[in-house]
């Protein structure tokens, strides 16, 4: 499970940076095109904005690795030193459950989507793949879920190393 | 009845700790699956659909130019051309902590690393000049959290997305308030300022520290500037902000190598990431909630209870100031401005006026127990307990909300900037 998450980590580390990295490039081209040749680049922002969607989906996970997703923390002092390991197993079990449901709801969304072809308008490009980072997010953050609900320490550990 | 149930799942999942993108996912879920009869696939569609908006790129744009800018020695640069400005001013190091608060915090765009930026030099200076420890730690815990109000800031890119303002006028509409509320801190501090705190004008030393900072300090009104000249969006003046950024880094100031960038890249998408899913969640709830005419009937309810404007503005503000006080700023303002704005507007209000209203209560929240994360900040890097940082910047906290009142009842303040 460690060698799981520890690659899946740097995977979406790299896919992180490069999405972000094309988006900036890109609409930073596009403004400079518009300014500099009067014409700007008509297919850079719509794909700039399909790198922030990817970057941003992909950051939420990086967000859970590290448990610094915001949260209310008003319940937390309830559980006590005592139950602060029963907290962190519940707490990813009903996270866990959550992306369940909502990476299978996503796989049907994405499927359904490639059934009918649907297409994106200005860069034709399949929706479905475009779409495709929908279930990839639920699923790799339930798979964080279910590393933490066997490891509460790990994620304790975490919480505190990058508050 | 759905309504209590669904109250009492929100209990739940909070007293079980769960992140405020699974709260906001499971009220939008089971809200069109009971409610509207809707499959739960359908939040899926509106997310996408959410994503997909060209306005959300000025987001990450805007927080990578401020990584890049605060990356090398800019707080050091922003200070000396402060300190220089104020040097003949009685309490003029206090002057100077407020405005390299709130240039460094427009140009970082978060509060804390203000605080650990410009607090981390001025308070040891401030303490070796003479000043009060309480009066030090107050104005820069109160300092740093000026960067919301200061445009560009991502809070008002937030507003906008929720409450379906421009950005663009949200971003005119800061420049007012935030004025006012500099102001009233420099007023603070001149009148608290201790003996001998006036210095003298060095010509030779203003030019200097202007020569090593003026580009750093130039970036806000590069970016106000394009936008108030019509020249840019708030996307494209985003995307100028990061080149500026990167070459000012890059080519002049050189405190950044190629290898650095990964990093930034890496922070950037952390921080987007922080935001991204609660922020399309809590608009596929907006879709529903205006689908099925919710502001709209909470307006009737509203107006069933408060009948003049005066009392909707005080009322507002004492529930953005308690809301401030336990909800972080991003959660509140994806929470309640799809369902305070309609209330304003049939008040009377302006929207630009009351999203501008909304931050500045929120930003309130920055310095008040038990979440603000200014106090627990300050608490750690000027190494003092908790308690003391509270009671100094208890005073400022009046000074706030004076500057609050005035923000909320004279809209000319937001709207003198914005042209209809």
């Amino acid at each position: 499970m460690e060698k799981l998450i520890n690659f899946l980590n740097r995977f979406e580390r790299y896919l992180a940076i490069l999405f972000m990295g094309l988006m900036t490039i890109l609409v930073i081209c596009d403004v400079l095109s518009r300014e500099v040749f009067n014409k700007g680049i008509p297919w850079a922002q719509k794909s700039a904005v399909y790198f922030m969607i990817w970057g941003g989906f992909i950051g939420a996970i990086m967000v859970a690795n590290k448990a610094q997703h915001l949260r209310p923390e008003i319940a937390d002092k309830l559980w006590g030193e005592k139950g602060k390991y029963l907290f962190v197993r519940i707490q990813n079990l009903f996270m866990f459950i959550f992306c369940a449901v909502f990476t299978y709801v996503a796989v049907q969304y994405v499927s359904e989507s490639f059934v009918f072809g649907d297409k994106s308008v200005v860069l034709q490009v399949p929706l479905w793949v475009l779409q495709l980072v929908i279930p990839y997010t639920f699923a790799s953050l339930g798979i964080r879920n279910i590393y933490f609900f066997l490891n509460p320490a790990k994620q304790l550990e975490l919480k505190k190393e990058y508050a | 009845m759905f309504w209590g149930l669904l109250f009492l799942i929100i209990i739940i999942l909070i007293l079980v700790g769960q992140p405020l993108f699974v709260i906001m996912g499971s009220i939008a879920a089971l809200s069109y699956h009971f409610v509207s009869e809707e499959g739960v696939s359908i939040v899926i569609g509106d997310i996408f659909y959410a994503a997909n908006k060209e306005i959300l790129l000025a987001i990450p744009l805007f927080v990578l130019a401020g990584q890049i800018m605060t990356k090398g020695s800019i707080a050091h640069r922003l200070i000396n051309i402060a300190k220089a400005i104020t040097a003949p001013i009685p309490s003029g190091l206090a002057i100077s902590s407020v405005l390299s608060c709130a240039v460094f915090a427009a140009i970082s765009g978060s509060s804390p690393v203000t605080l650990i930026a410009v607090g981390s030099i001025l308070y040891p200076a401030l303490i070796k000049a003479g000043y009060d420890k309480k009066l030090a730690m107050g104005m820069l815990s109160v300092g740093g959290t000026l960067g919301i109000i200061v445009p560009p800031s991502i809070p008002m890119i937030i507003f906008a997305i929720m409450a379906q303002v421009s950005v663009v006028d949200l971003f005119k509409a800061g420049i007012g308030p935030s004025i006012i509320l500099i102001f009233l801190l420099c007023i603070y501090a001149f009148a608290r300022a201790p003996k001998g705190s006036r210095g003298k004008w060095d010509t030779q030393e203003f030019l200097k520290s202007l020569k090593e900072g003026i580009l750093s300090m130039f970036m806000p009104f590069v970016i106000l500037g394009g936008i108030y000249s019509g020249f840019f969006t708030a996307t494209e003046s985003a995307a100028i902000a990061v080149l500026y950024a990167l070459i000012v880094e890059f080519f002049i100031h050189k405190e950044m190598k190629l290898k650095d960038i990964p990093i930034l890249l890496e922070e950037t998408a952390g921080l987007l990431g922080t935001l991204f899913l609660i922020l399309i969640l809590a608009m596929s709830f907006n879709k529903f909630m205006t689908y099925e005419e919710i502001p709209q009937n909470l307006v009737v309810i509203m107006t069933g209870l408060i009948s003049s404007k005066i009392t909707f503005i005080l009322g507002v503000n004492v529930l953005l100031l308690i809301v401030g006080c336990i909800m972080d700023i991003m959660s509140a303002i994806l929470v309640l401005a799809p369902i305070l704005t309609p209330m304003a507007v049939y008040y009377g209000m302006d929207p630009v006026h009351f999203g501008i209203m909304m931050i500045v209560n929120l930003e309130i929240g920055y310095i008040t127990p038990p979440i603000g994360i200014n106090l627990f900040v300050a608490s750690s890097i000027f190494k003092e307990n908790l308690s003391t940082v509270i009671k100094s910047v208890a005073p400022l906290l009046f000074v706030l909300i004076f500057g609050l009142l005035l923000i909320s009842f004279i809209p000319e303040i937001s709207l003198f900037t914005v042209t209809k």
